[in-house]
């Protein structure tokens, strides 16, 4: 099993101040919280930041954990202490879906060592459970189908915590949003005594495409014409999600202009529209054809001068 | 620890917690594993905003699950405060309306 350098993580000394590993935490913690943070990888650091400050700010945790540190330098390999580690008198761990520690933590302080991720319950209920899925635009656009793997602490009749994995296949409805939350009734923690089981939340995310911008329900497509499309007028494909489609692109449209298909947006009861966004893209010059073809155009438009506005 | 695993496989259909769901304030309790003192100041700071007169006819729409949870994040993670936590929320949504902006032109 891998060691983990908690004061590396937290860039602090072997000797930190209770207040210097806080103040270190804090200063990650802001700078990785995955509500807050525009970093790649914020969600594994938050929770290796996390994980670290757990260990270090509990005194009892740090003590068992600077233990093992020392043994290590002494040349000794890390080795998983038996029985699911050290005695904590830690606060249940909650659901698992989530912010679950690392192997090494655990080994260490057990799954109970561990705070619960919400510390308040409200007293009786069964436990709602959260997970989040990325799906693609395509799969938003139409519904689709998906299996989710679930690993769950439970108690088994030993009284030891053991991981239960489950599958759900998964219906996900056409015209989901980014950010939404899914529910599956029933699918979360059991209930206490004959009380009903919790339900199951997905956060949806949805990958980013690489031709088409989504905002809420509105979908953004730069759409490149040619200048004598943009000045005539032309009919052109445009894709979609759910196929090519033919738009008229009006005489006289130049870069930025806005084309609406209206509905042609993510699915739902008003459904989002798409927008393609003209970008006029101009032949290159490569033969002496080219080269009289812009040459002719230059003639014909000899008094057209596109810097007017910037005159003195 | 050990593993164990169902051998079946469930096919269920999900609802979209959109603005027709409606949480009561002991059912976003429990939706956020949390209780009610929590969103209760929550509610007084503006972070949510439910329909209804008091605690016990709130009426709470679905897009508040997501924001709760992310006030409790930030409330617990950082340690923020109930002030400090509706203010970053604001700013978040200022953001994120700043980024749908330059996502749409092109530039996201």
């Amino acid at each position: 099993m891998e060691f983990k350098d908690y004061y590396a993580t937290l860039g602090i000394e072997r000797a930190a101040t209770p207040e210097e590993i806080k103040r270190a935490y804090r200063k990650l913690a802001r700078k990785f919280h995955p509500d807050v943070s525009k970093e790649a990888d914020a969600e594994a650091r938050f929770k290796d930041v996390s994980e670290a400050y757990e260990a270090l700010s509990d005194p009892e945790k740090r003590a068992a954990y600077d233990e093992i540190g020392r043994r290590r330098e002494r040349g000794q390999a890390y080795e998983p202490p038996p029985d699911g580690g050290f005695e904590f008198s830690g606060r249940d761990g909650g659901p698992a879906d989530e912010a679950a520690f690392s192997d090494f933590f655990e080994s260490l302080f057990g799954h109970r060592g561990r705070a619960a991720p919400e510390t308040h319950r409200s007293g009786g209920s069964a436990a709602d459970h959260h997970a989040k899925v990325q799906i693609d635009l395509e799969d938003a656009y139409r519904g689709a189908r998906r299996v989710i793997s679930l690993r769950m602490p439970v108690l088994n009749e030993q009284g030891q915590m053991t991981l239960h994995e489950r599958q759900l296949e998964v219906n996900i409805p056409k015209g989901v949003r980014d950010g939404q939350q899914l529910r599956l009734t029933g699918q979360g923690g059991p209930g206490h005594g004959s009380g009903p089981a919790g339900d199951l939340y997905l956060e949806i995310s949805i990958r980013p495409h690489a031709h088409f911008r989504l905002d809420g329900r509105d979908l953004y497509l730069d759409l490149p014409i040619t200048p004598w499309e943009g000045a005539l007028g032309a009919r052109v494909l445009v894709p979609t999600p759910d196929g090519a489609l033919e738009l008229g692109v009006p005489a006289g449209s130049w870069s930025g202009r806005k084309l609406r298909l209206k509905g042609k947006g993510l699915p739902g009861p008003t459904p989002g529209d798409l927008y393609a966004v003209l970008q006029v893209t101009a032949p290159p010059v490569q033969t002496q054809a080219d080269r009289d073809a812009y040459t002719s155009l230059a003639q014909a438009h000899a008094d057209f001068d596109p810097r007017s506005g910037l005159k003195p | 620890m050990n593993q164990t695993s169902d051998p079946q496989t469930l096919i269920l259909d999900a609802i979209v917690v959109d603005d027709s769901v409606f949480f009561s304030l002991d059912a976003l309790c429990q939706a956020c594993q949390t209780d009610r003192m929590q969103l209760t100041t929550l509610v007084q700071e503006g972070v949510l905003d439910p329909a209804g007169s008091g605690p016990d006819d709130w009426q709470f729409a679905g897009p508040s699950l997501r924001r709760a949870r992310a006030a409790l994040r930030l409330l617990r993670d950082l340690e923020l405060g109930v002030v400090g936590t509706a203010l970053v929320l604001d700013l978040l949504d200022e953001i994120d309306a700043l980024n749908a902006r330059l996502r749409r032109a092109g530039l996201g």
